[in-house]
């Protein structure tokens, strides 16, 4: 007849499992009863949390997508230094040949006066000009491609070949690259500041949000704990509610994201017309959306917050609350 | 089982609600605890559950004093008491069942056993027809049975109620009575605190009066 208490207590460490689904599994049901009391109130929860990730979530899309763009940028990035005039063709090429050892990881190309003067009347309507010239106008140079993109690779790289008494100019358009990397870097910053203002708005929602619900239910948590109920059993299904709060707002927040990012597709194709009015559109801007990680790493995100926020909030109020 | 010895118990100065009680309960006992209304008996029941701290004296429950409990054993001590509540003290917003069920699932039974004690505690205080009810559709002496179902439900080792047939007309008082004997003849020390003095004398249990926060008689 007495066996009051835990009556697995002696069960074995089997039960443990059971023992474990029965009391989230409960702590579950429950949280369920309560959306379902009050399906408003949580969707409306929802709502807020989405909207407010969303921010975040669509800066972190807009910057990785142009980290993606400038990348392919600086893939084509080169470096062009101009030999004098006067330096015979042989020993400009046996120049060109020993950087191929000093400069490692790039590819270095020489290109000959004539081949250089070749390649132009190749390219231009400027051929009876050209072909009226005395003497060859254009420098033998060299290329170099690096294969590490970023801005530090091609300030070393310019470094030695400005360094060479053979090359008279060295050309590198690097001001606009820095600049752009300056400006990514302002973007990140700015999408990290502003998680960090959303994570602390929504800690302190969902806080409010559980403690005004634990208030309401005072009565009821009265009474548990006068039969026995420990915090953690009271805590249990506010925890699990604000963690279903935080990740639906996450899901949402996927969504919304999902719709923008098709929305700035759009957009950014119809831009890119504009600067291509002759042709048809040659390049499509395809915005990549969030990764199927990355949308799990938000709804995760949420429901943690969530499920964070509710714990210290109930944890402070039901410790004031005496049977 | 119960052990009072000098306890004192004071809300302020000048509000001494008990004073110097000392008395015994032994396992397998049913004992009445009777007085004025403000005499002090609700006191006593608070002080047993740990709902309340006396201020003087020690108090021994199933072999430990209360003094010194942490939280967590204060929930594990309340969980082997059953308590009748003069309120009643049920949830209006789950079923009769769900209320009964309360107990068990604090103390983590399983899903199935629940059910089947559930059922068993209802059918004992003759409510198990209105198992799906909510307790706002139930009069007054059918919440004080679902309360008494609630207090049994978890098979406790003591028993706890504060004027448990307040609200019973006397054939269901006495039903309500004789379940409390079943339990105290099994071994469940049980204390009622009633001033239903036609029901004491019928039932010929050992007495305890308290008269302004002092015993007595000890019956």
């Amino acid at each position: 007849m007495v066996n009051a208490g835990r009556p697995h207590a002696k069960q074995g460490s089997r039960r443990l499992v059971s023992l474990l689904a029965e009391r989230h599994g409960q702590a579950i049901r429950q949280t369920v009863v309560r959306i379902r009391n009050g399906p408003l109130t949580a969707g409306l929860m929802s709502l807020v949390i989405g909207v407010a990730i969303t921010l975040p979530a669509l800066l972190v899309l807009i910057s990785a997508n142009l980290q993606t763009q400038l990348g392919k940028v600086e893939d084509m990035a080169e470096i062009t230094a101009y030999f004098f005039a006067n330096v015979p063709d042989n020993r400009a090429f046996e120049i060109s040949e020993r950087l191929q050892t000093q400069i490692a990881r790039a590819e270095i190309n020489y290109v000959s006066a004539a081949s250089a003067l070749a390649q132009l009347s190749e390219v231009t309507t400027l051929q009876p000009v050209l072909g009226s010239l005395e003497s060859n106008p254009l420098p033998a140079a060299v290329i170099v491609r690096p294969e590490e993109p970023g801005v530090a690779t091609a300030r070393e790289i310019e470094q030695t070949l400005v360094s060479l008494p053979e090359v008279e100019l060295v050309q590198l358009d690097f001001l606009w690259l820095q600049r752009l990397e300056a400006w990514l870097d302002l973007l990140d910053t700015l999408s990290s500041a502003l998680s960090l203002i959303v994570v602390s708005g929504l800690l302190l929602i969902i806080g409010n949000t559980v403690g005004s619900s634990v208030q309401s239910r005072r009565e009821e948590i009265r009474i548990i704990k006068q039969i026995g109920g420990t915090d953690a059993y009271v805590r249990r299904p506010f925890v699990y509610f604000g963690g279903f709060l935080g990740a639906a707002g996450g899901t949402l927040a996927c969504l919304f994201t999902a719709a923008i990012g098709h929305q700035l597709a759009t957009a950014v194709n119809a831009l890119a017309l504009h600067y291509q009015p002759a042709q048809p559109v040659q390049t499509v801007f395809a915005v990549a959306g969030l990764s199927v990680g990355q949308n799990l790493a938000i709804i995760l995100l949420g429901a943690s917050i969530g499920g964070l926020a509710a714990f210290f909030s109930v944890s402070r109020k039901i410790a004031t609350f005496n049977p | 089982m119960i052990k009072f010895e000098n306890v004192s118990m004071r809300y302020g100065p000048g509000l001494e609600a008990l004073s110097k009680v000392s008395f015994e309960i032994n396992r397998g006992e049913l004992v009445f605890l009777t007085g004025h209304s403000g005499a002090g008996k609700s006191t006593v029941l608070r002080l047993v559950l740990a709902l309340e701290t006396c201020s003087g004296g020690s108090l021994m429950v199933a072999g430990k004093r209360i003094k010194g409990l942490s939280k967590s054993e204060l929930a594990l001590h309340r969980r082997q008491i059953g308590a009748v509540f003069q309120d009643h003290q049920l949830l209006f917003d789950r079923s009769v069942g769900d209320n009964v069920a309360l107990p068990l699932q604090i103390a983590e039974f399983p899903h199935r056993e629940i059910k089947r004690r559930v059922r068993a505690a209802l059918d004992k205080v003759g409510l198990l027809h209105k198992e799906t009810y909510s307790p706002a559709h139930l009069s007054g002496g059918e919440q004080q049975r679902v309360g008494i179902a609630r207090a049994v439900v978890n098979r406790p080792r003591i028993i706890l109620a504060d004027e448990p047939t307040g609200n019973l007309d006397p054939e269901l008082s006495v039903d309500v009575l004789t379940v409390f004997e079943q339990f105290s003849a099994v071994g469940v020390s049980i204390l009622i605190a009633s001033h239903d003095g036609v029901l004491l004398s019928q039932f010929g249990h050992r007495t305890l009066t308290l008269d302004q926060g002092r015993l007595s008689s000890h019956g």
